[in-house]
């Protein structure tokens, strides 16, 4: 009887150990490799493209946070075009964002499509620099 | 007949003995051949993926369509100009190409600020057949050489094997 009950634990443990390598997750290489500098390549590609209106993309965030003058309302253009922008990247990939400009704690541009996916798999800043306080565009790719 | 009974016993005893330890080794092979077949697995997985990282960084960084300036070629920055030539500089030159791409389709969507986006395919050496392919994403500035103008873009670089 002893015997039967060692035999049931080895089988136990068998049993435990074949389930536990089969149920092991497999590392996703890839995508390791290639989101870690996505957020940052997007920023340094959208930024210092020349828009309709003249201007780089940049040089109008800078006018949003002045005159607001630039693309008819710099803000709202900027806006626009960077929603158009990343509709056709990484809402298209599926990957959840939130691009955002702050100077000093203000932020005049912020889109949020990150919804209930707070935590960031990358992070992208391009720096605009100013006279006084720099304008920080941020890009954050959220974790699905 | 008593003795008959504890000769029985023993006999039963050493079958359970036996038997234990031919489950225990049984349980040992399957436990060592479930984890080389996983991390026989695992390394070709990641051979495929660097076998394809690889020609993506081939094309990524070809000479033939970097933007340079002052002869410095700028990381993620196209020449649109001669990204476009590139087209015609493959089709003609498919010998030398050909074993460097294998089967690679790249594609180029460009932002334009006016119209949105717009999608070209550069060269198509996509196989009929295929048991895997993956899908590389290079967000890339582009710079017209002509007018000077910058835009954004993303290269899709479609790696099949």
């Amino acid at each position: 009887m002893e015997i039967i009950g060692v035999l049931f634990v080895v089988l136990i443990i068998g049993g435990g150990m074949i389930f536990f390598l089969a149920s092991k997750s497999k590392i996703d290489t890839k995508q390791d490799l290639s989101e870690s500098q996505l957020s940052q390549a997007i920023l340094n590609a959208i930024l210092p493209s020349t828009t309709d209106c003249g201007p780089e993309l940049s040089r109008v965030i800078e006018n949003c946070y002045g005159k607001n003058t630039l693309c008819v309302n710099s803000c709202k253009y900027a806006t626009d075009k960077m929603l158009e922008m990343m509709d056709g990247s990484l809402e298209k990939w599926q990957k959840p964002y939130r691009i955002y400009t702050n100077k000093g704690g203000k932020i005049l541009i912020d889109i949020d499509k990150c919804g209930n996916y707070t935590e960031k798999v990358s992070s992208g800043v391009f720096l605009i620099p100013q006279e006084k306080k720099n304008i920080v565009v941020t890009l954050d790719i959220c974790k699905i | 007949m008593i003795k008959n009974k504890k000769a029985q016993l023993e006999i039963m005893q050493s079958a359970f003995s036996l038997l234990i330890i031919f489950f225990i080794i049984a349980i040992a092979v399957i436990f060592f051949v479930v984890q080389m077949k996983s991390m026989n697995n695992q390394k070709l997985d990641q051979f495929l993926i660097i076998s394809q990282i690889k020609k993506s960084k081939n094309i990524a960084l070809l000479p033939e369509v970097q933007f340079t300036s002052e002869n410095i070629a700028v990381s993620d920055h196209y020449d649109k100009a001669a990204l476009m030539a590139f087209k015609e500089i493959i089709d003609n030159n498919q010998i030398y190409y050909r074993p460097l791409f294998q089967n690679v389709k790249l594609r180029l969507d460009e932002y334009d600020f006016k119209t949105g986006w717009k999608e070209q395919v550069i060269f198509d050496y996509s196989p009929k057949q295929f048991s895997d392919m993956k899908e590389f994403q290079i967000p890339v500035a582009l710079t017209d050489p002509e007018e000077y103008r910058k835009s954004f873009g993303v290269i899709y670089l479609e790696v099949y094997s």
